[in-house]
């Protein structure tokens, strides 16, 4: 762990990838992390923010520091065709790239702890040789290199052999669940527990092709043989939507594969954000002590949702101005910083859902229409008119004299449209008094307009 | 539990050192220990890993149909239960040390359906004959008597057919030299893993004598593939002594085109099944333990041979589950209790076991799903506070059902979705 850690790594990149070197401190397994660590495969899904890079790091530092028995690890990360793959096109893709992975992972293995190798029984090394030949792609002169880095003399010597020897004709055409099966016996036969492959990259691979992706791993996971061999498991972390979509895989529905869903309690968001913020600040701290008003805690568990990222995104400005202040905030002190950095309006027009920050609001279907409205012509102000026919009455036009269709006298909406705003920044607005200004509905006085402010 | 984590002490920290004790909390199982049980029998949901099996397999009804000598069709829904007989019913042929009894062969389809044409008998035999050699020499492995007692003349013809159709052969004699047949089982098809082993003495000479063999100059063979397998059946039957031979197929929805189409998977099973009650006069008995969506394509394709096939459905209800668990906590715990009600801190007037089949979609796996996790549930909460009571509480089974209702009812909705055709 780097010793000055800023606010900036711990709460700011939130990318897990970015924390490696102090990711393991601040960490805080999910629940059943214990179980995802076991000797099957797994199917984790969570949402966006939830901590799935972070999971995978972890359990993948979990993997590499076992030492006994230890495991042979390796990340793959499918390409796939241009065109949909039937599942002998997948067994190919899976033996030609996860295999590779997996040659390369094993000689890594073997360059800094050659002996496993040298006192194997001889049809294990015989097999393993042959494996690596096999299935290793690439120059084996850049590999070589690569490997030096870490490499003991011993080490790089048995590897030189591995990548020169001439392997016995073991299995010209051997069936995917073939090699997999005398792998696996070959690498116990070195001390190893097994093998764990990690899936990577599903996620982005399902943003840019999702018909492509969800039908290359469905059928993945739908070749049952793959999953039978208990030391030879897969764990796959991947979004909850691709992950709901994975079900129906005959390997998930048979329970070849254990399913999680990432969820987060409160009390274990705060342990999270706390844990993160005593590394920072390099002694234990309780979210409650950074503000004197208890009012910001519950402002907190209002907006941050429930993932790790709306707790430590929402955090990070209240902590900045700690540090800044080297004490406590008061009331007024945090609504300042709150009004600075406030947690951004989105509505997901689709679900019918409102969002600050991280957290769902409730709206009555009135200020629903009011404010989707608002939000879809967010980029400029609306007359109370306008929101009133167009919003609530849903008028393709808004009537502007007596003879236009549709058209009521003022006075009859005046009273429902000051109402009906009131009630949505009641909703909406964290900070209720009469003489507070509003954040997110503000009316422009003296125009009669009205616009959405700090929205995405 | 309150976790214990370093940071400010050591920067150098293990990253897991806060978290180790809460993962070993969970993984090491102390409800074994806590509950007096000798093994997990929940831990396998893939019945060809349980070496326990044998131990609480229910439904004689089932297993009848699997071991008389008639072919037979054994359907149920993925997670029915199918693999877990198929491998009884393999075991089941080896109780008594071998000899007399059927010989099993486990038969899985082959992965690659070229251009989804493997359809055709000989190309069923081609594969069949593979799996037949590997439980041949697997069979020896493990009983090393059977191909010893054979007179010279047939041990050469085995010994020869086992290496025309394993080339490299000399690569298993030097597993088998380890001494574990399981190695090579595990290697080869792990249903045929018998989880013992063989005197060594008499191991090592089944080594010594294969390898002579091994030496000599093969014999040139050129038979068709159906004389191949008539030969081969012979052996076991006639020569080497067993019963009849059960040729076991399994695995039909183990890739995404046949689970996706059972019309398809039908096709490619019908002339194999076509062939079944011919082989009756020989001895040679196919089982095949098909998953449900075939059986109405099957049987459309088979209409002449339909009846001479033993059929049965592995349909499971309430009374079943509870019984499944309750034997497997039998076995577990040799007898001690039968109910996980003896655990438990419930009122003992509650039938655990029946409520917990009722909470679950009626298949083994499932109630086995849920079972495993109160196992979590309360292995995570006695982690949390190791001085609360060793019983199972209501909370666990609570937040167990809580957790199978929720997060597993995608699952669910398919299951019923398949089942509904």
């Amino acid at each position: 762990m780097s010793e000055s850690l800023d606010l900036t790594q711990a709460f700011e990149s939130l990318r897990a990838e970015a924390e490696t070197p102090w990711l393991g401190q601040a960490f805080l397994p999910p629940r059943e992390f214990g179980l995802m660590t076991g000797p099957y495969s797994i199917l984790v899904m969570g949402e966006d923010g939830s901590g799935k890079t972070a999971l995978e790091i972890q359990l993948k530092a979990y993997a590499a520091q076992k030492e006994t028995p230890r495991l042979l690890i390796a990340s793959w990360r499918p390409q796939l065709s241009t065109e949909a793959a039937s599942s002998d096109q997948v067994a190919e893709a899976f033996m030609s790239q996860a295999m590779d992975s997996l040659s390369f992972a094993f000689l890594q293995t073997l360059v800094r702890d050659p002996v496993i190798y040298s006192s194997a029984p001889s049809w294990a090394r015989d097999f393993l040789l042959w494996f690596v030949q096999r299935y290793l792609q690439d120059d084996r002169e850049y590999h070589l290199s690569r490997l030096a880095e870490r490499a003991t003399s011993d080490g790089l010597e048995t590897v030189k052999r591995l990548l020169s020897e001439t392997p016995r004709s073991l299995f010209p055409q051997s069936a995917p669940a073939s090699v997999l099966s005398h792998l696996t016996e070959a690498v116990k036969a070195l001390g190893f527990q097994g093998i764990w492959i990690f899936v990577d990259g599903l996620d982005s691979l399902f943003r840019i092709s999702p018909d492509r992706l969800e039908q290359f791993v469905i059928n993945l996971l739908s070749t049952l043989e793959y999953f039978e061999d208990p030391a030879f498991v897969f764990k796959v972390i991947v979004s909850r939507d691709l992950g709901l979509s994975l079900q129906k895989a005959r390997g998930v529905l048979t329970r070849r594969f254990k399913t999680y869903h990432i969820k987060w309690q409160e009390e274990e968001l705060i342990r999270l954000t706390e844990r993160r913020a005593a590394l920072l600040l390099k002694r234990d701290v309780s979210l409650t002590q950074l503000c004197k008003d208890d009012a910001w805690f519950q402002w907190l568990k209002k907006y941050a949702g429930d993932s790790p990222r709306g707790w430590l995104d929402l955090t990070r400005p209240i902590l900045a101005s700690y540090l800044e202040k080297g004490k406590s905030l008061s009331k007024t002190e945090w609504l300042d910083v709150y009004r600075q950095s406030p947690p951004l309006l989105r509505l997901d027009l689709e679900t019918g859902h409102v969002f600050i920050g991280y957290g769902k609001v409730d709206v009555s279907a009135i200020g629903y229409k009011l404010l989707a409205y608002l939000y879809e012509n967010r980029h400029r102000s609306c007359t109370k008119s306008e929101l009133y026919y167009r919003a609530l009455r849903e008028l393709a036009k808004e009537p502007r004299i007596k003879e236009d269709a549709g058209w009521e006298d003022f006075s009859s909406w005046e009273g429902i449209m000051d109402t009906a705003l009131w009630r949505l920044r009641l909703a909406v607005e964290w900070n209720k008094c009469e003489d507070a200004n509003p954040l997110y509905i503000v009316s422009e006085r003296g125009r009669g307009q009205i616009h959405l402010e700090n929205t995405w | 539990m309150k976790l214990h984590w370093g940071i400010l002490n050591s920067i150098q920290v293990s990253v897991f050192s806060h978290v180790s004790m809460w993962i070993f909390s969970v993984m090491e199982k102390f409800w074994l220990n806590h509950f007096g049980f000798r093994f997990d029998p929940f831990e396998h949901l893939e019945a060809s890993a349980d070496s326990n099996l044998n131990r609480y397999l229910i439904g004689y009804e089932t297993f009848s149909i699997a071991w008389m000598e008639s072919p037979a069709l054994l359907f149920s829904p993925p997670g029915g239960g199918k693999t877990a007989l198929r491998i009884y019913t393999a075991r089941a042929c080896w109780t008594g040390a071998g000899g007399y009894q059927p010989f099993p062969i486990h038969y899985h389809l082959p992965h690659y359906f070229q251009k989804g044409n493997f359809s055709t008998l000989e190309e069923h035999l081609e594969q069949i004959v593979h799996s037949s050699v590997h439980a041949l020499f697997l069979a020896f492995a493990y009983y090393p008597l059977i191909f010893l007692k054979a007179p010279p003349t047939l041990q050469k013809q085995l010994a020869q057919f086992i290496f025309t159709w394993i080339p490299n052969i000399d690569y298993y004699l030097e597993v088998l030299r380890d001494g574990q047949p399981d190695r090579i089982a595990a290697q080869l098809d792990r249903s045929y893993q018998l989880h013992q082993t063989p005197d060594p003495s008499l191991l090592s000479l089944l080594c010594e004598t294969l390898e002579k063999y091994l030496a000599e100059q093969p014999s040139p063979i050129s038979l068709s593939i159906q004389k191949i397998f008539e030969r081969l059946t012979k052996w076991i039957t006639q020569d080497l002594g067993f019963r009849a031979v059960y040729l076991l197929l399994d695995g039909v929805d183990g890739f995404p085109e046949l689970a996706r189409s059972p019309g398809f998977a039908a096709e490619s099973l019908v002339n194999l099944f076509a062939n079944a009650p011919t082989w009756t006069e020989e001895r040679i008995f196919l089982k095949g333990f098909l998953p449900l969506e075939i059986r109405t394509h099957l049987q459309a394709r088979l209409e002449k041979q339909w009846p001479a096939f033993g059929q049965v459905e592995l349909k499971w209800d309430e009374a079943m589950l509870a019984d499944l668990i309750r034997r497997r906590v039998y076995a577990a715990t040799d007898g001690e209790f039968a109910s996980l009600s003896a655990v438990s801190a419930l009122p003992s007037v509650q039938d655990l076991e029946l409520e917990l089949a009722r909470a679950v979609y009626p298949l083994p796996r499932e109630a086995l799903v849920l079972v495993k996790q109160i196992l979590f549930e309360y292995e995570k909460r006695w982690g949390e506070n190791s001085n609360s009571e060793k019983r199972i509480q209501v909370e666990d089974i609570e937040k167990a059902l809580a957790w199978y209702r929720t997060d597993q009812a995608p699952i669910i909705e398919e299951l019923a979705s398949i089942a509904r055709g």
